[in-house]
């Protein structure tokens, strides 16, 4: 199939009333969840999930993929308007985005980021279309060692991206695998862990995990502080930049583009690294350099153009070799199974209309994006004033329903309970709950592909090492480690997420 | 220079890990562990939980010798409430229909919140029971009862 056609039974797939219609409440809710703060896209997917299982894995795919960029949109509409990020990768948008509105040029701030993330968006699906099915020819290449040797790598990739210690990353993303390990082994079908409880002996369901950690603890940890108040002041106008204004954008959006588009595809890259590097480097060949910091619009346009390239692309190591760069792509993977479709380097040639319909829906959900981001401002605004007070109970019930719906059982309720005061506790300790997230759904195919590998190497371990293509690989993951391990570097990393955040 | 608490944060998360990697060696040494040729079940999870036993051990030293870690201090009375309002809500949920125990999940949640006082969360669950009943039962067929057969029973019975 060559490029058009591809192309064109993707678009054939997004336009289909059905999958267009769930385009549209991906993105509507993602812009939703963005808005609204202690809400982040991974909690919300996790929430939904089990009502998807309904839906065909396109339209599945294809809502909760708009759930993910449509909260980098969202998440930046409260970054410029009140200096509150709704998400983590529109830090930086505030900076200059919230000194704009400050002067009066909040719509100019908004206009920028839709203009410039839906330029990102669209180079980033092109992008997308060019590379990922050469990315997945190289992953047919791929035989148990080398799996395991890229999963390590992506474990290591979210434990170097999660803020905090990185001893603690290493042993969260441990502990997240030895959780993946509880239930029926897949060779001999004994039941490890599960302490005669039937319950478990399907594993812990890594959305329940999920929506404890990032949903409950999340919760439990804003109420320590209720009510901050939030005051929009002024009425958003001038939604229309002048020319010299869009001219002013054109090479920051394409840097920002440029950069998002190569950290997204990256294992444990995502638009949350996208941001900062593009910011750091506007910052750095901005002139004159005062100008960043203070209301630039180069200070809006590239760390938006980055997160929504970013955001994109992270989908390519997903879809073409299974491995999630971040705990919303690991939820995206587990979405997957349940639908019996198995991510990896034949979905491309197997089930062309997953991967051509998501790459497609992904561009026009970025224009549906536009279109109700910018003339709908006024509502996301008011729902800014809902107090946090009639939001916590209801984001309670919905995670005890999603839990309750993944398989019908109150058990799941239980779990979900426990792994909110897990995620709490988590916090309080300052140990980032992303690398458990991704371990947890790594474990059972690191497991997997390891005892393959030592079996076809009849009992040699050092076949990891033998293998070019695995060697490689786990060198990276050892370097990387190492790297940061370095001073200079440590404190560069401490400082991009201290001085922003 | 003064020191900080012996037990700060990063020791407490040390010892946590330490305590869950151990937990899982001491179950999964039991466990067949297969000819090397052909790892059998019980190989990679003692593996893994050496390595979690092992980080464990890095992050508490790490700890020890840090002056400026904080102390845990955590709210356990808002951990107490939300969970019990969502393990009210499990135990509830099948008997007594979703409506109730939505209705007992946010009147226990909301104890939480200065903001919230009783009138109010009655009026919240009430309208999040009836909006959840229509979605998630109307539309979602979620197989649970609105109103369950423990809150029927009287009416029934008389």
């Amino acid at each position: 199939m060559d490029l058009f056609q591809s192309l064109a039974l993707g678009f054939g797939q997004a336009l289909a009333p059905a999958n267009f219609v769930w385009c549209f409440v991906g993105v509507l809710i993602g812009t939703l969840v963005g808005v609204l703060p202690g809400l982040g896209p991974a909690a919300t997917i996790a929430m939904l999930l089990p009502f998807t299982y309904g839906l065909s894995p396109v339209a599945a795919m294809i809502m909760l993929a708009g759930i993910y960029y449509g909260a980098q949109y969202g998440g930046s509409t409260t970054a410029i308007l009140i200096n509150l990020p709704g998400e983590a990768s529109s830090v930086v948008t505030a900076i200059d985005g919230y000194k704009m509105a400050r002067q009066g040029r909040a719509g100019t701030a908004l206009a920028t980021s839709a203009i410039s993330s839906f330029v990102a968006g669209t180079i980033a699906t092109i992008l997308l279309a060019l590379f990922a099915p050469a990315l997945a020819e190289v992953g047919l290449l791929f035989g148990p060692a080398e799996y395991f040797a890229l999963m390590t790598l992506g474990l290591v990739a979210s434990i170097l991206l999660a803020s905090g210690s990185m001893m603690k990353g290493v042993a969260m993303a441990l502990a997240g695998i030895l959780l993946g390990l509880i239930g029926q082994d897949v060779q001999t079908a004994l039941p490890r862990f599960t302490f005669r409880i039937s319950e478990l002996e399907d594993g812990i369901g890594f959305v329940v995990v999920a929506m404890g950690l990032f949903g409950i603890g999340e919760i439990i940890r804003d109420l320590e502080n209720p009510e901050k108040r939030i005051a929009i002041t002024q009425a958003v106008t001038g939604l229309v930049p002048s020319r010299a204004d869009l001219i002013r954008m054109i090479a920051p959006t394409a840097r920002g583009t440029i950069i998002g588009s190569v950290l997204g595809i990256l294992p444990g890259g995502g638009a949350l690294l996208a941001s900062f590097a593009a910011y750091s480097i506007e910052k750095k060949i901005a002139r004159p350099p005062e100008g960043m910091g203070n209301g630039a619009i180069e200070g809006v346009a590239a760390p938006e153009s980055a997160n929504n390239a970013g955001a994109q692309t992270s989908f390519v190591p997903m879809l073409t070799l299974g491995i999630p760069s971040n705990a919303v792509m690991a939820l995206m993977i587990g979405a997957l199974i349940v639908q019996g479709v198995a991510p990896g380097p034949t979905l491309v040639t197997e089930k062309p209309e997953i991967f051509w319909g998501v790459i497609a829906s992904m561009w026009i959900g970025n224009a549906m994006l536009v279109v109700l981001n910018l003339p709908l401002i006024g509502i996301w605004v008011r729902l800014l004033a809902v107090p946090f007070a009639y939001l916590y109970p209801a984001i309670l019930l919905f995670c005890a329903i999603g839990a309750f719906s993944m398989s019908n059982s109150t058990f799941d309720i239980w779990l979900l309970a426990l792994f909110g005061a897990l995620g709490y506790l988590f916090a309080k300790l300052e140990c980032e709950p992303s690398p458990l997230i991704l371990g947890l759904v790594l474990g059972p195919m690191m497991e997997e592909n390891f005892r393959r590998a030592i079996q076809l190497s009849k009992g040699d371990y050092w076949t990891f090492l033998q293998r070019p293509l695995s060697a490689t690989l786990l060198a990276c993951a050892a370097l990387a480690l190492l790297v940061v391990v370095l001073p200079s570097i440590r404190s560069a990393r401490a400082g991009a997420f201290t001085s922003n955040g | 220079m003064q020191r900080g608490p012996r037990l700060n944060i990063d020791v407490l998360a040390g010892l946590l890990f330490v305590a869950l990697g151990a937990g899982f060696l001491a179950f999964a040494v039991q466990l067949p562990p297969g000819p090397p040729r052909r790892l059998g079940p019980g190989s990679f999870p003692i593996l893994i939980a050496s390595l979690v036993i092992a980080a464990g051990v890095c992050v508490a030293v790490a700890g020890l010798f840090k002056r400026d870690a904080a102390p845990l201090a955590l709210d356990w009375r808002k951990i107490a409430i939300i969970g019990s309002s969502l393990i009210a809500f499990a135990v509830l949920l099948r008997g007594a229909g979703l409506v109730a125990s939505t209705l007992a999940l946010v009147m226990i949640s909301s104890l939480a919140h200065p903001a919230l006082d009783w009138k109010r969360a009655l009026a919240l669950g009430i309208c999040l029971g009836l909006f959840s009943s229509a979605l998630f039962i109307g539309l979602l067929r979620m197989p649970v009862p609105v109103v369950g057969p423990l809150l029927s029973f009287k009416w029934l019975g008389g």
